[in-house]
């Protein structure tokens, strides 16, 4: 196989990977909000069920659970396709992850802000919509986006369910034509190149929201 | 409870598989982490070529998935004449991974450490060398500490890859043990179990010990 | 050529009785010729990027005196004081002292950087002790370090300099269990355990309360007693008219102002430097 083809047939998995990364980093942003909610209510019973939930996907390897939703629906349930069961599962932990950004966001909101709301007679809701959930945002933008250039190379993972993105076609070629070393340094570099864009265009978010903000 | 006596009969071969995770994940920190100091130090360092080396080590290191990097060691060496053990070939992968990322860790944990520190060493005469042998690094490495253990939890999660490159480490025996019985989610789900097994505890362990820490900021 | 550029400089020095020493022939007002200063300044400039915080300042100061240096904030005092020991390098001028010039354009050697962490010593005001170590270590390390003196020898020194400070029972404890004003008497001895020519002081008790402050200024005060060289950088007006031979007020990067603490402080002759004083008493 010629070089260019090599390139050519991988370029043609990116979609596939890029369609992972971002259905997952939406999907968990999310069910990441209930999750954040529940985490820090007052109702201690709502509170430990999301300490656990965010800690047991946490600390469970991504594969076992794209494994386990795999398996587990396709006998159960109904049959998924891998790409499904990939975005659910990779969307689940996302969403675990993304609680935890959200959480810490919201302590760094300064205690006045709440304090004007109050004074100004806002409701809970209006509080939320119009001040609190705006500045979340754009606090976790930074945090969220590095998150999201993670969740890039997680989608790797993927391949091993029978994803047809980037990583598998990887595999697949290097075993076909025997030249793994460059085949491999080729989806390396498409991985960071798109990673690269990536974080170039979150700071060009970051750098929006704070122009809005800051003087 | 059927489930129960087939995690019973699992057990052995799956602990057999985590054992190997475990050694693994040590082997690849203990491999790893000097390469991130060093590299963490060379990345503000004023020679040209300490610094290239060092961004070269850590982009490869994290710039693309580990799995890309497992399988260049072992499915992409070879075409060079060069045959990695799947043991070995992951521990490379694992390693060099943990390097770049606590790179970053330990860079975060020296910077960290207030300028006033590196002031006076200064004002009182002492040579770089020993500025940093002696006051920047404890101060640095005892702030970057718990990241570095939450780390270390993600490298044993990571190994759960090297099934690709033929590693019997804990999921790949998993794997087998699920194709041969058609059970997967029994034994699934015990694999899940015994991941969290020690990565929970290990987790709120962490938690717990960087609060203690911050404790500690007075002044 | 150190000595010659000082001798211009000296012009409004005056000297208190008590510190005797190689001082005791300056005049009153007029050029003097026959003692060299131990530190000059010419033509000191710095700025970042494009914020000029120095602008030409010309000083020099006698072995033996005690300089405060007081004046708004924002007014360079701060910037000055460190780049007499280049731990901010100045953009210009030259720094002259112990017989060693150095130069902005060129920028201090490292012989020369070693050569000025031995004759100056500096205390923060945030003291920057180290708190991994314990006291005694924090004041014995330097000497070990940078003196080659033996264990036995360094903590023998900084036990005697706890002592006299009343800080030898804190002697193995870990700084943060001090109060601020013991640290500060602590970040004092660190300095002094070096045996430095000139002790340069930023701020000493600005980060501290004002009563602490006071454990502070009497070690300051006694250190001045006996002879110690001494630039102060402070609010603390008090200080700098009683304990100080010498004031120099700072504006806007340079030196507006300077002459004995008695005449600055009660009869300043520049305007600005009147309403800082009144500003200041006023509180």
């Amino acid at each position: 196989m010629e070089t260019s083809q090599i390139l050519a047939a991988m370029l043609a998995a990116l979609p596939w990977t890029i369609a992972l990364t971002f259905g997952s980093f939406i999907g968990g942003a999310i069910i990441g909000i209930p999750i954040c909610a529940m985490r820090i209510s007052k109702h201690k019973i709502l509170r430990n069920i999301a300490i656990a939930l965010i800690l047991t996907l946490r600390s469970i390897p991504p594969i076992v659970w794209l494994f386990f939703i795999f398996f587990a629906f396709s006998q159960y349930v109904i049959q998924l396709s891998p790409f499904v069961a990939a975005i659910i599962g990779l969307a689940l932990i996302t969403s675990a992850n993304m609680a935890e950004i959200y959480r810490g966001a919201l302590s760094a909101v300064p205690k006045g802000q709440y304090e004007a709301t109050k004074v100004l007679g806002l409701s809970t809701w209006q509080k939320y919509v119009h001040v609190i959930v705006p500045q979340v945002v754009r606090i976790s933008v930074p945090a969220a986006s590095t998150y999201c250039i993670g969740l890039l190379k997680d989608t790797a993972i993927a391949s091993t369910i029978g994803v047809s993105e980037l990583a598998q076609v990887a595999n697949h070629i290097s075993q076909e034509t025997f030249r793994g070393l460059s085949v491999y340094a080729i989806a390396g570099l498409l991985y960071f190149a798109v990673s690269v864009v990536m974080a170039l265009l979150s700071r060009q978010l970051d750098i929006h929201l704070r122009a809005k903000v800051e003087r | 409870m059927e489930i129960i006596d087939r995690w019973i009969e699992w057990f052995p071969q799956l602990m057999d598989g985590y054992w190997l995770s475990l050694q693994v994940t040590a082997v690849s920190l203990l491999i790893g982490i000097p390469p991130g100091l060093l590299f963490a130090l060379w990345v503000g360092s004023k020679k040209r070529v300490n610094r290239a080396l060092a961004l070269i080590f850590i982009e490869v290191g994290r710039g693309g998935p580990v799995l890309i990097l497992l399988q260049f060691f072992y499915f992409g060496l070879p075409t060079t004449g060069l045959t990695l053990t799947s043991f070995t070939a992951s521990i490379l992968a694992l390693a060099w991974s943990t390097g770049s990322y606590t790179s970053e860790i330990i860079r975060g944990g020296l910077g960290a450490v207030p300028q006033g520190q590196r002031e006076a060493a200064r004002t009182l005469g002492l040579s770089s060398w020993d500025a940093l042998r002696i006051i920047i690094l404890p101060q640095g490495l005892r702030i970057a500490l718990p990241p570095l253990l939450g780390f270390s939890l993600v490298i044993l999660q990571t190994t759960s890859l090297c099934f690709t490159i033929a590693l019997p480490e804990l999921v790949g025996v998993a794997n087998d043990i699920g194709s041969a019985t058609f059970e997967y989610m029994s034994v699934l789900l015990l694999t899940g179990i015994m991941y969290a097994a020690v990565c929970i505890p290990a987790t709120i362990f962490v938690g717990r010990y960087e609060k203690h820490l911050s404790r500690y900021e007075s002044a | 050529m150190c000595a010659g550029l000082a001798a211009r400089r000296l012009d409004s020095v005056n000297k208190i009785e008590n510190k005797m020493t190689k001082v005791a022939q300056i005049k009153d007002v007029g050029r003097r010729e026959n003692v060299s200063p131990i530190l000059t300044v010419e033509g000191l400039g710095k700025s970042f990027g494009s914020v000029r915080v120095l602008n030409n300042v010309d000083f020099s100061m006698a072995s033996g005196e005690v300089v405060a240096i007081i004046g708004p904030s924002g007014s360079g005092k701060s910037t000055f004081l460190r780049c007499i020991n280049q731990l901010e390098p100045p953009t210009e001028g030259t720094i002259c002292i112990g017989g060693q010039t150095i130069d902005a354009s060129k920028g201090a050697t490292k012989q020369q950087l070693a050569f000025l962490n031995r004759k100056l010593g500096m205390v923060f005001q945030s003291f920057n002790l180290f708190p991994h170590l314990t006291v005694l270590e924090n004041v014995s390390l330097a000497q070990r370090r940078v003196l080659k003196r033996s264990a036995k020898e360094a903590d023998e020194r900084s036990m005697q300099l706890l002592t006299r400070v009343g800080l030898a029972s804190k002697a193995n404890m870990y700084p943060s269990r001090c109060s601020g004003g013991q640290q500060q008497r602590i970040a004092i001895s660190r300095a002094l355990a070096l045996d430095p020519e000139v002790m340069l002081f930023d701020e000493p008790t600005s980060a501290l309360d004002p009563e602490v402050g006071l454990e502070v200024l009497a070690v300051m005060r006694e250190l001045a007693n006996e002879g110690m060289t001494m630039i102060v950088v402070t609010h603390e007006m008090r200080f700098a008219e009683n304990v100080s031979d010498r004031v120099v007020v700072m504006a806007d990067g340079g030196i507006i102002e300077q002459g004995r603490s008695a005449d600055v402080m009660r009869n300043p002759q520049h305007p600005r430097v009147q309403q800082f004083l009144t500003a200041v008493r006023d509180r």
